[in-house]
Formats: structure tokens, sequence, C-alpha cells
């Protein structure tokens, strides 16, 4: 009943030009204070590239960026500094003014809270034909409805018409979630930002969702950017997986890779702090809490809760150096690393 | 259609032990102005000192409503239909508020599903740990109070003078310890937790989980554990109950569940929960969603999203039947 993944592992050897491409991102927050600014510095100097039809996910705790990053990709939100290239162009560059309907097209995201992304007051096939109207999908009436029923049945919501008619509240929360995903695939993306897609639903349910996004990823050539805190689902989908850290990108390998040898001693702890009915139970010291990102200290983040921690650690934050083939981390254990990764 | 809670065989029958809590064929409704949902629909378990006693289930199954149950904190429209709950040889269901005031906090206390969010942000810690203490025991001063309330600080791993700290300085981890050191104040026998690490990063959880297993082990209590999630419960539990659609429809001890999970909707828990190790397999969850419980379907009511449906299992309600010793199951494919 149960059947192996057929090529679980793909290998990105970067001669494909990447589909988007982030180079030091950068976010601060001013947060008031007296005679100068205070800044939420929520996300530093984070580079990475998402290949054509790839799934990268990206994992991290509370306060670690990594819904900052998506937001920052998804352009609500302009970056302090860095850089973000979009099929080869500079984004911010060319765009300087906020995102272009064109770039809005080619970029989609899918939130966290099914119920909250809906509007209570329109029904079902309200929330697909407009986004088809806006990108001017589709001409004229008839058009529209039946591109919105084909995006009903793709997510597999049928009778399309059925549902078409109905409104968010008749829904379940995982229903709501393929509309929100049938929502997003409108404009016929490139790229697809899912932030905590499923952590919101009943469990019995997830992995539908889980399996509808790699679907559309080999039918459609969809890359996604996952973002989750859940490490067992970034690696079920991610063909990559990236940790943060407060702010910080600090791990980026293939998925498989990242769970059987992981080299950042905060990824090491991760998965350790998983529940894994499986494997031999360890327990986890972990002394500590995430430090405040509000003005935070020189070096690396991790460096108060660090088993390894070593007095560079305090005082400057490592560049990424390969471990591998595919494989970089920013931690001084491996080499200090050139800051521009 | 209302119909009556049948009596199902006692799952909970252990002759070497005797138990610390009973709970048979306990029935709760929520009336509403459409007609009653039958929440929770005749269950019955018992928990052993010193057991940790897991139940599993998602949304709507009635889990947290039998917690609720347990310690009477149900009022209308929810209402106990029948059933009996025993604590030792006390009689929970026949209690009067008096005895219920004496009994809470001090036989079975409770950490709320997001209890750290329960905390009064204009009070201390200290004073809600205080007040607490001396609601429950009002023949301690403030001043022993406060003594009790830092040694309480101090077993779940949080500074003493942390006494003083408001809820808005403590991280969800710590309010999240300080609601289970406030669960253990009166250093009851059992205590309740539901979904104790839901809203908690992953190792926050970790640390939690570990530390009420420290405490369990140093203080002796018993707990009945209540979360969606199945591989906490696998590695934390002696024994485990599957709820679904306000019935248990199976109950094992936690390794010979893991082992051998019986029931259709328990073994479609386990597709729903991606591993870390381990060859990648695909994955399914279950097909449908959990049924609406003002109307729910009749028969098994898990028929509607069986993968092992036969059209008599709409017919009639599977009954609770021990299929491997020690583990329970109710599914017409096992009598």
């Amino acid at each position: 009943m149960a059947q192996a993944i057929a090529n679980p592992v793909k290998h990105q050897l970067e001669t494909s030009s990447p589909l988007l491409e982030v180079k030091r991102l950068s976010k601060q927050f001013p947060i008031g204070g007296l005679f100068q600014t205070i800044n939420l510095h929520a996300l530093q100097d984070v580079s990475f590239s998402v290949h054509r039809g790839e799934v990268i996910s990206v994992v991290g705790e509370s306060g670690s960026g990594k819904s900052t990053t998506a937001r920052l990709i998804a352009r609500l939100i302009e970056p302090t500094a860095g850089q973000i290239r979009f099929n080869g162009v500079d984004v911010l560059a060319k765009e300087p003014r906020g995102p272009s309907l064109h770039y809005r097209s080619e970029v989609q995201m899918v939130f966290q809270d099914p119920f909250g992304s809906l509007n209570p007051v329109h029904s079902i096939g309200y929330h697909l034909t407009r986004p088809l109207k806006i990108h001017k999908k589709t001409h004229g009436r008839g058009e529209t409805r039946d591109a919105m029923y084909e995006l009903l049945k793709t997510v597999g919501l049928e009778p399309a018409a059925t549902y078409a008619s109905k409104f968010p509240h008749q829904l379940s929360g995982g229903q709501r979630q393929r509309v929100a995903i049938a929502r997003a695939l409108a404009p016929d993306p490139k790229l697809l930002l899912a932030d905590e897609p499923i952590s919101m639903l009943d469990v019995s349910i997830r992995m539908g969702i889980l399996n509808l996004m790699e679907r559309l990823k080999h039918e459609r050539g969809l890359a996604y950017l996952y973002i989750t805190h859940d490490l067992a689902s970034a690696r079920y989908i991610g063909d990559r997986t990236h940790v943060m850290y407060a702010g910080r990108m600090v791990e980026g390998a293939p998925s498989e890779e990242l769970v059987s040898a992981p080299a950042h001693p905060y990824t090491k702890l991760l998965l350790s702090a998983v529940p894994d009915p499986r494997a031999q139970r360890t327990r986890v010291e972990a002394r500590g809490e995430v430090p405040p990102l509000v003005e935070p200290p020189p070096g690396c983040p991790f460096a108060a809760r660090c088993p390894r921690v070593m007095p560079v650690c305090r005082e400057v934050m490592p560049g990424a150096v390969d471990v591998a083939i595919g494989h970089w981390v920013r931690c001084h254990l491996y080499g200090s690393g050139e800051v521009d990764a | 259609m209302l119909r009556e809670a049948t009596p199902k065989p006692a799952a909970h029958l252990r002759t070497d032990i005797e138990p610390l809590l009973e709970v048979h064929n306990l029935a709760v409704e929520y009336q509403a102005v459409e007609g009653a949902v039958r929440a929770v629909d005749g269950i019955s378990f018992d928990i052993a000192p010193g057991e940790v006693f897991g139940l599993a289930g998602e949304s709507g199954c009635g889990k947290s409503t039998v917690a609720l149950a347990l310690l009477r904190l149900l009022g209308p429209p929810a209402i106990i239909t029948s059933g009996d709950v025993h604590f030792r040889d006390q009689d929970i269901l026949a209690m009067s508020d008096t005895q219920l005031e004496d009994f809470r906090w001090e036989q079975i206390s409770m950490v709320f599903q997001s209890a750290m969010n329960a905390l009064n942000p204009v009070l201390s810690v200290g004073d809600q740990m205080v007040d607490v203490i001396r609601a429950h025991d009002p023949s301690r001063s403030r001043p022993a109070a406060r003594e009790r309330a830092k040694e309480l600080l101090e077993i779940v791993g949080i500074d003493a003078e942390r006494i003083e700290s408001y809820p808005h300085e403590f991280s969800g981890g710590m309010r999240q310890r300080a609601m289970i050191a406030m669960a253990l104040a009166l250093d009851p026998p059992m205590m309740i937790l539901d979904e104790p690490t839901t809203a908690l990063d992953v190792v926050v959880q970790k640390e939690i989980m570990q530390q009420i297993e420290d405490l369990k082990t140093s203080l002796g209590f018993s707990i009945l554990f209540i979360t969606h999630d199945l591989s906490l419960l696998v590695e934390f539990s002696d024994r485990i109950a599957i709820m679904y659609a306000g019935q248990i429809v199976e109950l094992a001890p936690a390794a010979e569940l893991f082992a051998n999970p019986l029931h259709p909707y328990t073994k479609g828990l386990m597709t729903s929960f991606p591993t870390l190790t381990g060859e990648k397999i695909r994955l399914t969850g279950i097909p449908g969603s959990p049924p609406d419980m003002s109307c729910p379907p009749t028969g098994c009511r898990f028929h509607p999203r069986c993968p092992k449906f036969q059209p008599r299992h709409a017919e009639i309600e599977p009954q609770l039947s021990e299929v491997r010793p020690g583990h329970w199951v109710a599914c017409h494919l096992y009598s």
C-alpha cells in the first residue's frame, strides 16, 4: 500500500539559472525609542535561490524570520537591504514603487489561516473569478466561469458548480485551504509561497493538502517556498531545506541530507526535539531561549545556547561554508567563510 | 435523532491494579436550539496511579469535553446525560458544589488548552499563584502561600525570584511552565493536560514534556494527556485511547498501538505524520473530514471515510472488544 517515492532527492547542479534569487536580504522594523529609533532585526543577510519546479522548505521556530522572508518575496513588505532577482531581473530596481501586476501574477502566496484568508461575504466562485479578471486571464463571463470550474477541479473540489456557489463558512478547514490554493493558481504563477499552509488543519487532512501541492508541482512545474516549523513535513515535500534561527539562515541542504547529516548545532537541536516514536529517545538540553531580535548583539545568534560555542562566535557572524555538494552552513565550527554566500 | 448511549463492555477491567480514576459509559450532550449534540457518547476507561493515559483525536471528537466533564467544569448548554465517574471511592458526578471545591485541584488539577494565555496580564505571576493556592487551601497564610509558589516555580525550572514578574515578561514556554506549577500547587495525585504544548515551538515542547516526565517520576502523579499529536503520545504515554466522533475506537498500550494499529482510523492517523527517519513513503492521510456531530453517520461513525467499508458497517454500531491482550478496538473487521 505504501509506495516509496521515486527519485526523492534531486541534487541541484547550479547550471540552470534560478527562478528566484534572494541576496543578502534584510528587514528591520522600527519599534519606537526615545532619542534614536530602536530596530527589530527580523531578517539579516539571508541568501538562497529557488529553481523552476523546485520545492524549498524553510524551517524555523517562531521569530526566526521565515514568514518575513515570504512576505518580502511576495513584496507585501519592502526590504531594508538586499536584492530579489526573479527570472534574472532585479525586481526591486525595476519596480521600486511596489510589485507590478505581472510580478503578482508570477509570485503568489497561500497563508496559514484557512478561514482568515477568505472573505466570508463572498462565494467561493467569486474568490476565484476575481483574480482571473484582475490578471486578465480570461475574456468574457463564460470563459471566466469555465476557468473557475477548472481551478476547483484541479484542487479536488468537485462537483465544481456546487462548490462555486458555497460560502467559506460552509466548507471545512481543508476545503478552504484548497480554495486558497486554487485562488493562488488563478493567475498561473511560477512560484507559490506557502506560509504554514497545513498547521491549522486537522491532522488527518494535512497530507491531502501536501500531496495536492506536490501534484501541482509535477503537473505545472510550479516552484514552492514551503515555510513551516515542522521538520518532518519539510523533509516530505521539500527538495531542499533551509534552517532559520533568529532572523538568520544558518544551513541549507537537500532535505534528506539535512535530516541525516545535519551540520549546524541548532539543526541538530531541532532534529532531536521532534517527536519520533521510531527513533532512539534522547534528552534535549537547550539552555535558554531565542535571543531578542531588538538590537541584537554581534556574532552568531545561537552563541548563547550553543553547546559548542567558541569565543569568535560571540564576535563575528560566520559566512557560508560548503560541507558537501549543495550543503552549506554558517557556523565557525566549519570555518568562517565568505560573508557573500 | 437521539439514541440511548449504548453500554459498552468495560475496557478498563484490570484485576491487578486498583485504578485511580474509573470512567464508565460517560455521555455528554450540548443542548442547542436545533437539537442536542452528543459530543461524548458512552466512553469508558480507567487510569492507574502513576500512569500516563493518552487521549488522541482530532477537532470535534470530544476529548476536551471529557476532560471538562471529569472536573465537572461543564456548564449549560453542556450536560452530562449518563455515566459513572469514580475517583478512588468518590463519585464525582454526585458531588455537591462544596465537595467539588475540595476535590478540584487537590485530587485532580488541569492545565487547559492555551493555558499560557489565561494568565492575567495585570497581576504578577506570583500573585496569581498565591491566589490559586489560597483559593483551594484557605488555611495557608499569604507568606506561606508565597513560599509554596516560589518552591513550585523552582520545581518547574524557573528562578524563584521571577515570582515578581508579569506574564508578558515570561516567554511562551515559561508561561506554560508556570501553569504546570499552578496545577501542582496542592500536590494532586492526578493531572489533566489538554494540548499542553500545541502553541509552543518544537524545542520548547520537548523541554516541557521532559520536565513533565521528570516531575511525574519524582512526584508520582498520573496524567490524562489529551492531544491530536499521536507521535507525542506514543513517546510519552503508557496507554492510549483513540477517540473519533465522541467514541473510543481503539485503546491499547502505547508501544502495542504503534506497532499494531487495528482500527482503520488509527492506521489512517499514522499515515498522517511524516517522519524524519526511515524510508520516505507516500502518505495519504484520510479522505473526507471529521463528521458533523449534530448528525453523525449511522452505524460505525467512521464508515464514510473508511477504505474497508461494507454496507452493513453503516447499519450496526461496532462494540469495543479485546482483540489482543490489553488491546481493544471497536470495528466490524475484528468482530
